[in-house]
């Protein structure tokens, strides 16, 4: 495995999806962190270009090399994660902001362990009844006001209800809006009717994207590739002794699934059958998640954008009760446990695993 | 690495307007600012606009001109991207008023810090480790034992820049005479106008404090007021009064060149003798950068540096 630590050299831009036209609709936005699919692509072209000879307009000799528009070729991916370096140099990688999150000031807690909710209670949602993630009668309890992101480090702190202390969103990256106009180089005027705005994300110092992958021969230990939209430029550096967060195997008996990445999902919020992905008898108890946000972006094999895809956020937070002896159910050698019933091969629904 | 990199530096010959198009504050039109830190930049898009024009080209350099920068018709932007990435022209020096030696060139760790990151992707050591001037404090500064900077007041030695004084760092100034001596050779045109240039920057060279850096670079800027008169009564017409900052001249700039192989399948070349070609075409060689390049604003030396 290879993970690589990307940091801007200016300015990022990751399209949300939003059609765009200079004339018409004139204000491009972006997202932050991209998905996977962002990196997905970004790294299999940089593969694709620099470390092989294959001519890019032969369709089939690029198939063979990184894979085809159907396919994702050898790639297995985890990430991309927002990861900073602190004063001293050492990475520390961020959790979006967890779903079940209260905040106390830049403190994060997490909101009270679910209870069993009583045996009168009845609801006509289509699904099994879950025990409420929230409890009245505390005073001063309410959900994250502002975006405070949690160090991974802290999560097993946080998964046992301590409170820890959260990273304000605005200190990781700000918008940095900028107009755009064509030019008519003949005359040297501005072309009629094309001016446009862009919102492009400005990294903090020492703020980046933290990504692992296995299967591709990837030589370089420092370098520079193209990430997202205009190519602009990320400088990547290898992490050489950077390990995951463990996932409990056997899973304990209460445990939490929190999403690193979005995750796709048959049945909306959540896969068609958990016994895709736990071996063993395994409980969903209760769930605390976001709005969904949309996964799309252009197929540039096709030349086509592809379909659109209502994706479960990062941050999102799943509790479980294995009955008996569970165990995550690993789909390779690749040390990132992926959640997902689309794209886990390359980084949908990295999550990590605490006990509660 | 993307194969091949180089510093693309961009020294200005006159005021530089690289302007936003929107206005907060009290001038009305100002210049493209870092979010974050507040420092000047020209953003890529400018800067890549401005060297494809530069390089525009006919016959068989055409299609090495296309597979660089990609298609020029937008009909025909789909078929391939092209192979260059440019970044943001980043500050590197700034021209701050002296009450010795005219004017300074002033540069911060930070500043320092970023010029060094880039060089080293582009294969190039140096200038200098940002580090050694991690210690400077606000109203310190470094420069050369030769420094034209240097006023003597009593028994004091210091720096007048503008109307703040600052006291020398004198153990730093052998790092400042490597910095200055790595900026005169890959940052400066080689051309023979600016050998004064290269004799003295030494001589102006003063690294301050990144607060200090930074409060000169927002408020030292040049700010013009224009106005527009009616033809009739030569008076100001109603309402036509306006103000644009610009970056001064003899201000440096940087950002990086990276390429990779050709994607268009007309153009099977490598990364090195693409951006070889490129090289030759833009090193030494002024460009107008910003608006206003009628009124005589916007010129700049180019200077590509590269292993």
């Amino acid at each position: 495995m290879k993970t690589l630590f990307l940091e801007p050299l200016d300015v990022w831009l990751f399209r949300d999806g939003r059609p765009f036209t200079a004339g018409q609709q004139f204000r491009a936005a972006s997202r932050f962190p991209p998905s996977p699919l962002v990196m997905q692509g970004a790294l299999r072209t940089h593969h694709l270009i620099v470390h092989s000879r294959v001519p890019v307009w032969d369709t089939s000799a690029v198939a063979a090399t990184v894979g085809g528009p159907d396919d994702w070729g050898p790639l297995r991916l985890a990430g991309p994660l927002v990861a900073r370096r602190d004063e001293t140099g050492q990475l520390e990688v961020l959790l979006a902001p967890p779903a079940d999150a209260t905040t106390h000031g830049r403190q994060l807690q997490r909101l009270p362990a679910p209870k069993e909710p009583p045996g009168w209670l009845r609801m006509n949602a289509p699904t099994p009844l879950l025990f409420p993630l929230w409890e009245t009668g505390e005073e001063g309890l309410e959900k994250v006001s502002q975006r405070m992101w949690l160090r991974l480090a802290a999560l097993p702190a946080y998964c046992q209800g301590e409170s820890v202390f959260g990273v304000r969103q605005e200190t990781l990256w700000e918008d940095e809006v900028r107009i755009g106009i064509a030019q008519d180089s003949s005359r040297r005027t501005t072309r009629e009717g094309l001016y446009y705005e862009a919102r492009y994300v400005r990294p903090a110092p020492g703020v980046g994207l933290l990504v692992s992958f296995t299967g591709l021969d990837w030589p370089e230990e420092t370098g520079v590739l193209a990430l997202g939209g205009e190519r602009r430029s990320a400088r990547f550096e290898e992490l050489a002794s950077f390990v995951p967060p463990p996932i409990p195997d056997p899973l304990p008996e209460r445990f939490v699934l929190y999403f690193l990445t979005p995750a796709i999902f048959a049945q909306g919020w959540q896969p068609y059958d958990w016994r895709t992905v736990f071996d063993g008898q395994v409980e969903l108890v209760a769930a605390a998640l976001d709005r969904y946000e949309t996964i799309g972006g252009f197929d540039i094999a096709r030349g086509s954008e592809r379909p659109a895809q209502r994706a479960v956020p990062a941050g999102s937070a799943y509790y479980f009760v294995a009955r008996g002896t569970a165990r995550p159910r690993w789909s390779s050698e690749f040390p990132w446990f992926t959640v997902s019933d689309w794209g886990r091969e390359i980084g949908f629904g990295t999550v990590a695993i605490g006990v509660w | 690495m993307a194969e091949a990199c180089a510093l693309l530096f961009a020294y200005c010959e006159t005021p530089l307007h690289a302007g936003t198009g929107r206005a907060l504050g009290t001038v009305d039109l100002p210049i493209q600012r870092e979010r974050i830190t507040g420092f000047p930049i020209v953003q890529a898009s400018s800067v890549k606009g401005v060297l494809r024009a530069t390089t525009q080209t006919n016959g068989a350099d055409a299609e090495r001109h296309r597979a660089l920068f990609g298609p020029d018709r937008p009909e025909e932007a789909s078929s391939h991207a092209g192979c260059l990435q440019v970044t943001d022209l980043q500050i590197v020096l700034f021209p701050v008023r002296s009450l010795s030696g005219v004017f300074a060139w002033t540069t911060s760790p930070t500043a320092l810090a970023r010029l060094g990151r880039l060089a080293q992707l582009a294969g190039i050591e140096g200038p200098v480790d940002p580090t050694r001037f991690i210690a400077l404090q606000p109203g310190q500064c470094a420069v050369t034992s030769s420094s034209a900077l240097r006023v003597q007041a009593g028994q004091q030695t210091g720096v007048v820049l503008e109307e703040y004084s600052f006291t020398l760092v004198s153990e730093l100034a052998d790092h400042v005479s490597v910095l200055a001596e790595w900026l005169t050779a890959h940052a400066l045109p080689q051309s023979p106008e600016y050998s004064w240039w290269r004799e003295n920057l030494a001589k102006h060279l003063c690294v301050l404090a990144d607060n200090d850096f930074r409060d000169f670079v927002l408020y030292g800027t040049e700010i013009e007021a224009h106005v527009r008169l009616k033809d009739e009564t030569k008076t100001v017409d109603q309402g036509a009064l306006w103000t644009t900052e610009a970056l001064p001249a003899e201000t440096l700039l940087v950002g990086l060149l990276a390429a990779t192989r050709s994607r268009y399948d007309k153009m099977n070349e490598g990364a090195q003798s693409l951006l070889g070609w490129l090289t030759g075409k833009l090193d030494g060689r002024r460009v107008r950068l910003g608006g206003d390049e009628t009124t005589g604003r916007g010129a700049v030396a180019l200077r590509v540096a590269r292993v």
